[in-house]
């Protein structure tokens, strides 16, 4: 009885993670991680372990979700990948050399820039999107890459030209530090990246920004499970669960405002670069 | 190529699903037997993505030829992390 209502509950913080983490662009670690460790209990690693298999259901449900709504810019995802992974290599390397405190107190700079980046853009996402400003013609650029989706909620095809591929694959570079080194999700990094820097509009860096991270994230789940740290029954569970959570948030994200979507990242990214300013003050 | 794509992340996903709920459903009486069906569904679920990057770049390979470059260096990168995470423990 009692190992059922723990599998429900398990379920319960999966299907909430998914959701979040199909809106917002992010795997759902954050929720998932403190959820299983302080409110039921599992051992840290065990915790981390099974986010982590949660975290590539999540990335792979909403990959393919995104990508049959036209979604996901492949190109642009794999590019940036390939920035993140190189990033992590060379970030763990850096982070031997460089104290855990200094490196918290720069993320949680770079993640208080980002939010009220986020925060004062709110009103310039939407006049872009209505006034197609995401597509005027540029000058050919880094590797060309272009495209088009539909917005449901402002009923318009919305054309795009990437740009900035220096600043984006820098930005991409700090997400795979941020995420291998400190354990914070690199979804807030990759979605900025594509988004403020690269002229790619919201949803799309959104939904490219899921299908990286159910590359990143299946190599971390394979990692731990192969270190055996992995608890199995509440894996499923939790795996399920995100899986439900994102097919909802999923069928919502395309039809809400812009608009709303930049708040709620303001918001989620301004706790993150404070819960890593409280880490890094922490361990001074 | 999307179609392709798609197609194979939803077949990844939806074995992986069935097996995670059948594990669940058969721990509750067959312990061993239910946590190996979860460990194939795990397993099922890590490589879904990864096959979905070989089919990509093998599509990409007439198309746009620097992109199967790309995902080559992100494929060392993922082995190369992983064996060193591996050999350190």
């Amino acid at each position: 009885m009692l190992d059922a209502v723990l599998y429900l509950l398990t379920l319960l913080i999966g299907v909430l993670a998914g959701f979040l983490g199909a809106l917002l662009g992010i795997g759902g670690g954050m929720i998932i991680v403190p959820a299983l460790s302080i409110y039921l209990g599992l051992p840290i690693h065990s915790a981390i372990a099974t986010s982590m298999v949660a975290v590539t259901a999540t990335g792979t449900t909403g990959a393919a979700r995104y990508i049959k709504q036209n979604l996901v810019d492949i190109k642009l995802g794999i590019f940036l990948e390939m920035v993140t992974v190189i990033g992590v290599m060379i970030g763990v390397f850096l982070a031997l050399r460089v104290s855990g405190s200094v490196l918290y107190i720069l993320f949680s700079c770079l993640l208080f820039c980002l939010s009220f980046t986020h925060l004062v853009t709110v009103g310039r996402e939407e006049r872009k999107l209505i006034r197609r400003e995401y597509g005027e013609a540029t000058r050919k650029t880094g590797l060309g890459l272009k495209g088009e989706y539909y917005d449901e909620n402002l009923k318009i095809k919305v054309p795009y030209h990437v740009t900035g591929y220096i600043k984006g694959s820098l930005m991409s570079f700090l997400a795979g530090m941020g995420s291998g080194l400190l354990g914070i999700g690199g979804g807030v990094f990759k979605v900025a990246a594509m988004n403020l820097l690269m002229n790619v509009p919201l949803k799309v860096a959104i939904a490219t920004s899921k299908f990286m991270i159910s590359i990143t994230a299946a190599t971390g789940s394979l990692l731990y499970y192969l270190s055996g740290t992995t608890p199995l029954p509440f894996v499923a569970p939790c795996a399920l669960g995100t899986m439900i959570g994102v097919i909802m948030g999923t069928k919502i994200m395309n039809r809400v405002r812009s608009g709303y979507l930049k708040i709620l990242l303001f918001l989620l990214t301004f706790y993150l670069g404070f819960r890593c300013l409280e880490r890094g003050l922490g361990s001074i | 190529m999307k179609k392709i794509i798609h197609s194979a992340l939803v077949a990844g996903l939806s074995i992986s699903a069935a097996l995670f709920m059948v594990g669940l459903i058969l721990n509750a009486s067959l312990n061993n037997l239910g946590l190996l069906i979860i460990e194939i569904g795990i397993y099922v679920l890590i490589m879904t993505p990864i096959t979905s990057l070989v089919i990509i770049s093998l599509i990409l390979k007439r198309e746009d030829p620097k992109f199967t470059i790309m995902i080559v260096l992100i494929m060392l990168s993922i082995i190369t992390s992983a064996l060193i995470t591996y050999m350190l423990g």
